[in-house]
C-alpha cells in the first residue's frame, strides 16, 4: 500500500519524535483502549444486555473483598445498575476520545481517574486484580499530572510517577509469584495450559510454541522469564531504567500474541502502560542528555576563548 | 534517535495489528481491547464411553456424561471465548480421555448461556490443521 504524497507530508509535519511523537502515539492507543472499553460496556449492558452491573457488584463485594466501607456504597450502587453503567461508559468513552483527539487531556483524566479510583477500591484485596486496576490508576494519573509538552515534565514529578509505576510493577510480579511462575512446576502447568485453553493470535504461532515447549532449553527459557522481569523491574530503579523498560515492554509485546485470550485486556493494559513510561522516560533522558551535551559544549567554548585570550595577553 | 522510532515503530505495529483491530489483519480477535466479561466462558457437554469395544454405540446408560469448562488456574486470566474458539476447543476433546477408560465420542459446545450447534455432535465436524488446542499434551 503506497500512502499518497499529501498525507505522507501532513503526517511529517506533525510527526516529530524528537518533541515526543511516541508518547502522543501512546496517548492514542490508551485513548482507543478506554473507547474500546466503553464501547463493549454499551453492548454488554444495553444493546444485548446479558450484563449486570449489580451481579458484578455482588461478584467483587464476594471476591474482590473491598473495604468495608466501601461495600457499603456498592451495595447503594446496586439498586441503580443502568445509571451506573451509564456513567461508567460516559466516563471511559468521552476521556478517551478526548485523549485521541489530544483535546484537554488533564479534563479528561480527571474524570477517568475518578472512575478507576473506584473500580481499585471495588477489588482492592483481590490478588489477580490489584495490579491491573492498579495500571489503570497511573495511566490517569500520569496524564492528569504531565504537562501537554512531555519535555516538559518536571523530573521529580516524574520520579515519583516512575516509583509509583514500579510499585504496580512489583504487585505484579508478586502476583504471578503465587502462581509458580518462578518454580519448575509452573512449565508444565503454563504449556497445558497454554494448549488446552489458550488461543493465539494465530494457530500456526501456537503450534510452533507446543513444538518448542519439548526442548530443555526452550523450557528454561520460559521459566526464566520471571526472573528476568523481576530483575529488569528492580533495574527500573537504576541509571539504566529505559533499558530495562524497554525489556519489560519487549516481553509484553511477544507474550500477547501468544496468550491472547488468556492475557485479556489486563495483558493489552500492561503493554500500554509500559509504552507509556518508556517513550515518556525516552524522551526524558533525550532532552536532559542534549541539554547536557549543549552545557559541555558551551563550557569547552568558554575555556577556549579564556585561554586564547591569556596566550593573546601572554604574547 | 533512529534505533529508538523502529523499536517504537515495531512495538506500535505488534500492537495495531495483534490487539487493535486483529480481524483485520487475519488473526484472532477476542475481547483484548478494552473488553471485560463480554466474552462468555466457554464448557461443553461431553460424553464418553467405554474404551472397552462394544461392537455398538453405547446406550445413554453406557455413557459417562460431563459438563466442564476450561481449566481457571490463573496462568494469566480464564481464556476468554469466541464462538468459533469454543466449537474449536469443543472439538479438541474429541477422542480424548475423560478419565481412564472412558472415551469422549460426543461434544456440545456451551456459549454465552446456550448451545450454538444444538444437538449436532460438533466431532462430525471438520477440523482446522494445525489445530486450535491440543488436549492432554503432557
Amino acid at each position: 500500500m503506497v500512502l499518497p504524497a499529501h498525507t505522507l507530508k501532513a503526517i511529517s509535519r506533525y510527526w516529530n519524535p524528537e518533541n515526543g511523537g511516541w508518547c502522543r502515539v501512546a496517548q492514542t492507543l490508551i485513548g482507543l483502549f478506554f473507547v474500546g472499553a466503553g464501547i463493549f460496556k454499551i453492548y454488554n449492558y444495553f444493546l444485548i444486555g446479558d450484563g449486570d452491573m449489580s451481579q458484578h457488584f455482588q461478584y467483587w463485594i464476594d471476591y474482590g473483598w473491598p473495604p468495608e466501607w466501601y461495600q457499603v456504597l456498592m451495595r447503594w450502587g446496586q439498586q441503580y445498575p443502568k445509571q451506573i453503567a451509564f456513567g461508567v461508559i460516559v466516563c471511559q468513552i468521552v476521556p478517551g476520545l478526548m485523549y485521541v483527539l489530544n483535546y484537554r487531556v488533564r479534563l479528561a483524566s480527571f474524570f477517568l481517574l475518578a472512575l478507576q479510583v473506584n473500580v481499585f477500591l471495588g477489588t482492592f484485596n483481590h490478588t489477580n486484580f490489584n495490579e491491573f486496576v492498579g495500571t489503570s490508576v497511573w495511566i490517569p494519573l500520569y496524564y492528569l499530572l504531565k504537562p501537554d509538552d512531555p519535555k516538559a515534565i518536571p523530573r521529580r514529578l516524574w520520579t515519583i510517577l516512575t516509583y509509583l509505576f514500579i510499585g504496580v510493577y512489583l504487585i505484579q510480579i508478586k502476583n504471578r509469584f503465587n502462581y509458580n511462575d518462578p518454580h519448575t512446576i509452573g512449565f508444565a502447568y503454563q504449556y497445558e495450559h497454554l494448549a488446552g485453553d489458550v488461543m493465539s493470535s494465530s494457530a500456526h504461532l501456537k503450534a510452533l510454541v507446543i513444538h518448542l515447549g519439548q526442548y530443555k532449553w526452550f523450557q528454561i527459557l520460559w521459566l526464566s522469564t520471571w526472573y528476568i522481569r523481576m530483575a529488569m523491574i528492580l533495574g527500573l530503579m537504576t541509571r539504566w531504567r529505559l533499558q530495562c523498560g524497554t525489556v519489560l515492554l519487549a516481553m509484553w509485546i511477544v507474550a500477547i500474541p501468544l496468550w491472547l485470550n488468556g492475557l485479556t485486556s489486563q495483558g493489552v493494559l500492561w503493554s500500554l502502560i509500559t509504552f507509556i513510561w518508556v517513550s515518556q522516560e525516552h524522551i526524558v533522558q533525550y532532552v536532559d542528555k542534549k541539554k547536557a551535551k549543549g552545557k559541555l559544549k558551551h563550557r569547552w567554548l568558554t575555556n577556549m576563548q579564556r585561554r586564547l585570550s591569556l596566550s593573546q595577553l601572554s604574547l | 534517535m533512529r534505533s529508538w522510532n523502529i523499536f517504537f515503530s515495531i512495538v506500535t505495529v505488534v500492537i495495531v495489528t495483534t490487539m487493535v483491530m486483529p480481524r483485520f489483519f487475519g488473526l484472532q480477535s477476542f475481547t483484548q481491547w478494552g473488553g471485560m466479561y463480554t466474552d462468555g466462558w466457554c464448557s461443553a457437554h461431553t460424553a464418553a464411553e467405554s474404551t472397552v469395544d462394544l461392537g455398538r454405540p453405547p446406550t445413554k446408560e453406557e455413557a459417562e456424561e460431563f459438563f466442564g469448562s476450561p481449566t481457571t488456574r490463573s496462568v494469566w486470566s480464564a481464556p476468554m471465548q469466541n464462538l468459533e474458539s469454543c466449537l474449536r476447543w469443543g472439538q479438541s476433546w474429541c477422542g480424548k480421555e475423560h478419565r481412564p477408560g472412558w472415551r469422549i465420542y460426543h461434544v456440545q459446545p456451551y456459549f454465552r448461556g446456550e448451545y450454538p450447534w444444538e444437538y449436532t455432535n460438533v466431532c462430525d465436524l471438520p477440523q482446522p490443521d494445525p489445530p486450535w488446542f491440543y488436549q492432554h499434551i503432557l
